[in-house]
């Protein structure tokens, strides 16, 4: 529980002198999504403040028309400029600190709104704290400038690949676009031996890029940043809004007064992956010390509702002020921690659903194909991934004898054929990481509704699950155990092989049905729906893209023609 | 060459970070120091209290002149004492030659919910001021005084905070005024701050004695954010509003104060 107040930073009695005023704060936003994205992040109420202004750039690679719909749907109580020379940014290169400086300039020069700070940001960033507690927190540390900074010739910043040579050495290509000459350029300067030094000693730091700066540092760095030679020995560097404007304010501002941090929170697992931030995330980002967090899922709403709201109200309690800049604990740890409250409740017997470990903690929908015939499931799997790269659709990563990841590749989106032992481990970990993996899309996986697994039976009672059945509607009984049996291995699977068969022969259940058993007998949380139930006008997009490429697949071929066909395949007659 | 230090009394209400002003001097100072609170009756200088209550002033007065007479460092809560005691202070240090550093925080909601909550919680630093968000968090009650008592409270706050102020301002001690706020809650300002106070007591440069960083560092972590536990109680919040209106009926019956000098301003 926190309660709200109406206004707890009005305390009558308290002298106002000039020094009590709240800074006003300068938002520099980098744009690159669509205008309905970034409106998104605009509509918080943290935005609408006279205190407060939003620059914004809008990345040039969108075209006027999108960028005059943005400026259509920016509230109108959100005070805000457009930079109007807009540069197409790129990652990688020069292109997001001149959008940056183009910023700063414009925030420095703006004489009716006359900043104290100035704080990057983008609209992949929420507020999460009302700006009525990032103003108090900014009086109380006034002077002092938000940005992580490494001073590179003391410790290592990057964790792996080119740290020194991004600003040595000389960088002419692209490295998506140009890769081999990319690594090719860079490794003959190694062998050359030829290393650049920054202009008039400038000392590099490095550091995200995401900063809150004071208003005199924020001009020192503006100024820097015109000066020709500065900008040439940036713009030819690899990255450098990891390291520019860092540089540059170690280089304006005395240390003790830079925080070596910012006021973001953003979380990287081990493989270097940014956590994405869903709908079960609220309590947890509100642990964490920082006024803004990345990355919201698309699919996260009710997230950001949560936030919107704990924005709208200001905060009375102030106490994370002194932890800001130091997350609460790695998000490893909080899942972890997870796991263990289940474990521990289990031993007692009060908690059954332990095996759930850090699924139950997912509130983030997900999709899982299945039919009767193995290879059906798996072609649609295939057909999205076809359609669309970039959809997670991924194959039968749960089937107890093997990971299949995509079938066309031993690797899909991370995911490799040899991590069996990671999955069988911590499977609850594993779909947890599945499902979280594209910020954008739902992840969609192929499940065996005959082979027990792990996924299978959490699948069946998780609301968050939808089930979709690929087999083309009017099959027989023996038309789908014949189709099953086409993808059974009658040596590693002699078990499954048998009962099919048995079913197939006598009146019941065929082990294939589990999912079609389990709805009949309302024996299941998830939904369940036939494919071709799907309709055209579908709004979920995965939904739809299964559906279209269901469409593109032959289903019916994955199946003998007719029930006597089937009986002839499996019992060699026709005869009923 | 060091500076030979001045006699200072650190003289603040209750809860205004005085005992850190204490800390961060007393090393620098050097000198005898009998801490904070001398005149509580079980410290140093009590009998001095305890005589002027129970006794005769004039003894006390005595007992005072006698105890200042060695020029030891302390600091002194002034809403902990009588007005008539705090007198007698305030003329005994301007005859024993002392400066007076007063740590000026105004009466506000945020002041005067930290000395009744901390105070009917016996908590009176940052750890027991965690311990206490824990125990709320948990869903557990702290205690909480009764009406009476609590408008009370803020009465007499108000009160002594506004003689204090003319007090000290008539004193013929030296005197200076650093504000709460600027020394703690408005981030580099309060170096400058801590360089008048070194300055004001004769001490060198501040930097000498500690270093800008490690300053920063030591007056930010003093926070205890005793008004925020407010979040995690309705009965609490209750509180705080309940204070709040209090303040705003005191306030609108007597014009503000005259702000007291503020060397630092």
């Amino acid at each position: 529980m926190v309660l709200s107040v109406e206004s707890p930073t009005a305390a009558p009695g308290a002298p106002t002198p000039d020094d009590e005023r709240l800074p006003r704060v300068a938002v520099l936003l980098l744009c690159h999504e669509s205008p309905a994205q970034v409106a998104v992040t605009l509509r918080s109420p943290f935005f609408a403040s006279a205190d407060l202004k939003v620059y914004i750039h809008y990345d040039a690679r969108r075209s006027e028309a999108e960028r005059e719909a943005l400026a259509a749907l920016v509230p109108p109580e959100v005070q805000h400029a457009f930079i109007a020379e807009r540069v197409a940014c790129a990652w990688g290169d020069y292109t997001l600190v001149e959008a940056t400086h183009r910023m700063l300039k414009a925030a420095i020069g703006d004489e009716s709104f006359d900043p104290d700070y100035l704080l990057l940001s983008s609209a992949s960033c929420v507020p999460i704290r009302p700006l009525s507690s990032l103003q108090e927190f900014l009086r109380r540390r006034d002077g002092i400038d938000f940005i992580q900074a490494v001073d590179v010739s003391r410790r290592s910043w990057v964790k792996g690949g080119l740290e020194k040579e991004r600003y040595e050495f000389r960088f002419p290509f692209n490295f998506r676009t140009q890769r081999w000459a990319f690594e090719s350029f860079t490794a003959l300067q190694r062998r050359l031996g030829r290393r650049r030094q920054p202009p008039g000693g400038l000392r590099i730091h490095f550091g995200s890029q995401w900063f809150c700066l004071t208003r005199a540092t924020a001009g020192s760095v503006a100024a820097r940043l015109a000066e020709p030679a500065l900008r040439e020995f940036f713009a030819a560097s690899w990255i450098p809004d990891e390291f520019a404007i860092q540089s540059l304010v170690m280089a304006a501002q005395r240390p003790e007064r830079v925080a070596g941090h910012n006021l973001t929170y953003y979380e990287f697992d081990d493989q270097g992956r940014p956590l994405v931030l869903e709908n079960g995330h609220f309590e947890h980002l509100l642990r964490q010390p920082f006024f803004f967090a990345r990355k919201l899922s698309a699919h996260a709403t009710r997230l950001a509702d949560q936030i919107h709201e704990h924005v709208a109200s200001p905060e009375l309690d102030w106490s994370y002020f002194a932890h800001v800049g130091s997350p609460s604990g790695h998000y490893a740890k909080y899942l972890a921690r997870a796991l263990t409250v289940n474990i521990s409740r289990s031993r007692v017997a009060t908690q059954p659903e332990a095996w759930h470990g850090v699924m139950g903690l997912n509130e983030r929908p997900y999709v899982l194909l299945y039919a009767a015939s193995r290879r059906l499931a798996a072609a649609v799997a295939r057909q999205m991934r076809r359609h669309d790269a970039s959809l997670p659709a991924f194959d039968f990563v749960f089937d107890p004898l093997r990971l299949v990841p995509a079938q066309e590749a031993a690797a899909w989106r991370g995911i490799q054929c040899g991590m069996r032992a990671r999955r069988d481990h911590d499977a609850a970990g594993f779909a947890h990481e599945l499902i979280h993996l594209d910020p954008l899309h739902r992840t969609v996986m192929c499940v065996d509704p005959a082979t027990p697994s792990w996924l299978r039976d959490f699948a069946l009672w998780d609301e968050h699950a939808t089930l979709v059945c690929c087999d083309p509607r009017g099959l027989g009984k023996l038309q789908r155990a014949e189709a099953a049996l086409r993808d059974i291995s009658a040596m590693e699977e002699a078990a499954l092989f048998e009962q099919t068969v048995r079913a197939a022969g006598v009146p019941g259940w065929l082990p294939q049905d589990h999912f079609d058993q389990a709805q009949r007998e309302s024996k299941h949380r998830c939904r369940i729906l036939a494919v071709d139930a799907i309709a055209p006008g579908e709004a979920d997009p995965t939904l739809q893209a299964v559906r279209e490429a269901w469409q593109a697949v032959d289903a019916r071929a994955y199946f003998a023609a007719s029930e006597a066909d089937a009986r002839l395949r499996l019992f060699g007659d026709t005869s009923e | 060459m060091t500076m030979p230090a001045r006699r200072l009394a650190i003289l603040s209400a209750r809860r205004s970070g005085a005992d850190a002003v204490l800390r961060l001097l007393g090393p620098a100072m050097g000198g005898p120091t009998v801490g904070a609170q001398p005149f509580h009756w079980d410290n140093a200088w009590g009998e001095v209290s305890r005589e002027f209550h129970q006794g005769s002033p004039e003894r006390a007065r005595g007992l005072l002149d006698e105890a200042l007479g060695a020029g030891a460092l302390f600091r002194h809560c002034y809403d902990a004492e009588s007005w008539d005691f705090n007198q007698m202070l305030l003329d005994a240090l301007a005859n024993a030659g002392y400066g007076l550093l007063v740590v000026e925080r105004a009466p506000s909601v945020e002041h005067l919910f930290s000395i009744i909550v901390a105070g009917a919680n016996d908590c009176s630093d940052a750890a027991a001021v965690a311990r206490l968000r824990e125990r709320l968090q948990a869903g557990e009650e702290i205690a909480i005084p009764p009406a009476q008592q609590w408008r009370q409270r803020v009465a007499q706050q108000w009160q002594t905070h506004r003689w204090f102020e003319r007090a000290a301002g008539a004193c013929a001690a030296r005197l200076l005024v650093c504000r709460y706020e600027r020394l703690f809650l408005r981030g580099v300002a309060g170096l400058a701050a801590v360089d008048e106070m070194f300055a004001f007591a004769g001490l060198g440069p501040r930097e000498a004695a500690i270093d800008d960083a490690s300053l920063l560092r030591f007056l930010w972590a003093g926070q205890h954010y005793t008004a925020g536990l407010a979040a995690w109680s309705p009965a609490l919040l209750a509180l705080r509003r309940g204070i709040e209106g209090e303040l705003a009926r005191l306030q609108a019956q007597q014009p503000a104060p005259v702000e007291a000098a503020d060397a630092g301003a």
